[in-house]
């Protein structure tokens, strides 16, 4: 029986392993934009997957899946969030050494640098949305997820999703002056 | 005109990934077990604390006074006791019984999963058992009446026992709520919630046994042990929740005083806000 543990054990591993790679870096932006802190999120994440294989779910697809995971995310971060010890304490967030040089950035370092404090600016002005807003704008402009699929990972309705989305929308415009076009 | 979507993905993309493992998942597991455990364990102790057992010594007579406490801080927080009972506790425990094993078992991903750490009872040795088995043929159960109070003011207008409250400017704040639950005549729960801070007290009176004893204990652990003493002259002891980053994340403080103990507990205030609100609080009442 010790024998067949052993088997099962190393193929969950090896399952859990193939999670980590598909996932982990949607997870970890989300928690990272959520809680501006790479150790936190780290730690989030850790709690997201350690929840999956908890949970030991039965996913209808892929998608199913990818949005389960999102949500607990979602939901760990704000569980961090309601700590009165994070809410006393919560970490200045640090962009600068969160971010990395892609290998084509570090060859020409001029463009680099215009290229980095655009993205710099544009992050801020994310970072610096409400919660709510900032959880939507990504979900909906990185992760590529529509206004339905986000109301049922965020647990809101469709009309407010829309709403957060129109209103992250325009305070970005004024943030950035302007300078992006919105779809 | 940049396209946002565009220029927020390569800003998203540009965020550095840590590698993550599913060996770190397992100590996670791990972690979770061994906190789910003293959870059970801290849960254990604060129902023996609020209702159920009062240690009495076989055929002793009612107590005439409260034997003073002693309270001793653990690797897990407070054990709080009579003299005697201290004293026996201590050669007991210097007898060199092994610890309870906790389960470090790394096959994480089988069927059991976290619940399984219920079964762990440990390993206890004869004397232990012994004097466990002791301790439950003396013991007397009873149940208690509850009451609860949503404000300071209903709770000290029914004068149910003696509290030495803190000053309401520095435990309250945005978001305040506060709850005093009194077990009987003998239990008080305080619990002071505002948006960055939690204060809780927990008061019992020993001034009807002859004996008692008692644990709290918090699941991080606790370090730092040392003593405050107050603008009135009385001596906590205090010690430190550690996270697990190193950071100090709770205060706890201890004290016996007449016939009460008092454990109280500070979440998301200073080390200097903490000893300022136990100064606030006048233990004189207690004597």
């Amino acid at each position: 029986m010790s024998g067949l543990q052993t088997e099962r054990g190393k193929q969950e591993t090896v399952l859990l392993e193939k999670k980590i790679e598909s996932y982990l870096a949607t997870l970890y932006r989300i928690a990272f934009l959520q809680l501006k802190n790479a150790e936190d999120a780290e730690d989030v994440v850790q709690e997201v997957f350690y929840q999956y294989m908890k949970a030991n779910r039965i996913f209808e697809n892929q998608e199913h899946e990818k949005a389960w995971l999102i949500k607990v995310t979602l939901n760990s971060c704000k569980k961090l969030w309601r700590s009165a010890w994070y809410r006393h304490h919560a970490p200045m967030p640090d962009m600068e050494s969160a971010c990395e040089l892609h290998e084509q950035e570090k060859v020409q370092p001029e463009n680099t640098y215009i290229r980095r404090e655009e993205s710099k600016e544009l992050m801020k002005a994310v970072w610096e949305l409400p919660d709510k807003y900032r959880e939507v704008i990504h979900l909906f402009y990185y992760e590529g997820l529509s206004v339905k699929e986000i109301s049922s990972v965020c647990g809101r309705q469709e009309s407010t999703v829309t709403a957060q989305l129109t209103r992250g929308r325009k305070v970005l415009k004024k943030k950035l002056k302007e300078e992006y076009q919105f779809e | 005109m940049n396209n946002f979507g565009d220029a927020y993905k390569k800003a998203v993309e540009k965020i550095k990934v840590p590698v993550v493992t599913a060996n770190q998942i397992a100590d996670e597991v791990c972690r979770k077990r061994i906190a789910a455990y003293r959870i059970r364990r801290q849960f254990a102790a604060a129902v023996a604390a609020a209702s159920v057992f009062i240690v009495c010594s076989l055929g002793v007579a009612a107590a005439a006074g409260y034997a003073k406490s002693v309270i001793r801080a653990t690797e897990y927080g407070f054990e709080t006791s009579d003299e005697e009972t201290a004293l026996l506790n201590n050669g007991w425990k210097d007898a060199g019984c092994p610890e309870i094993e906790e389960e470090t078992d790394l096959d994480f991903l089988s069927a059991r999963g976290a619940d399984s750490a219920e079964n762990d009872t440990g390993n206890l040795c004869e004397s232990q058992k012994q004097a466990e088995s002791e301790k439950q043929e003396s013991t007397e159960e009873i149940e208690l009446e509850e009451q609860m109070f949503d404000s300071r003011d209903d709770f000290l207008e029914a004068g149910l026992m003696p509290a030495a409250l803190p000053k309401e400017e520095l435990i309250s704040g945005e978001d305040f709520s506060e709850e005093y639950i009194v077990c009987g005549d003998f239990l008080l729960l305080v619990r002071v919630e505002a948006k960055d801070s939690l204060f809780m007290m927990n008061q019992t009176y020993y001034g009807d046994t002859s004996g008692h004893a008692s644990s709290v204990v918090y699941p991080e652990g606790v370090c730092n042990e040392r003593e405050y003493i107050t603008g009135q002259g009385y001596v906590y002891k205090v010690v430190d929740s550690v996270c697990e980053e190193g950071e100090v994340c709770r205060i706890h403080a201890a004290i016996s005083i007449g016939d009460y103990e008092l454990i109280i507990d500070f979440s998301g205030y200073s080390e200097e806000e903490a000893f300022r609100i136990l100064d606030s609080m006048d233990l004189n009442i207690y004597l």
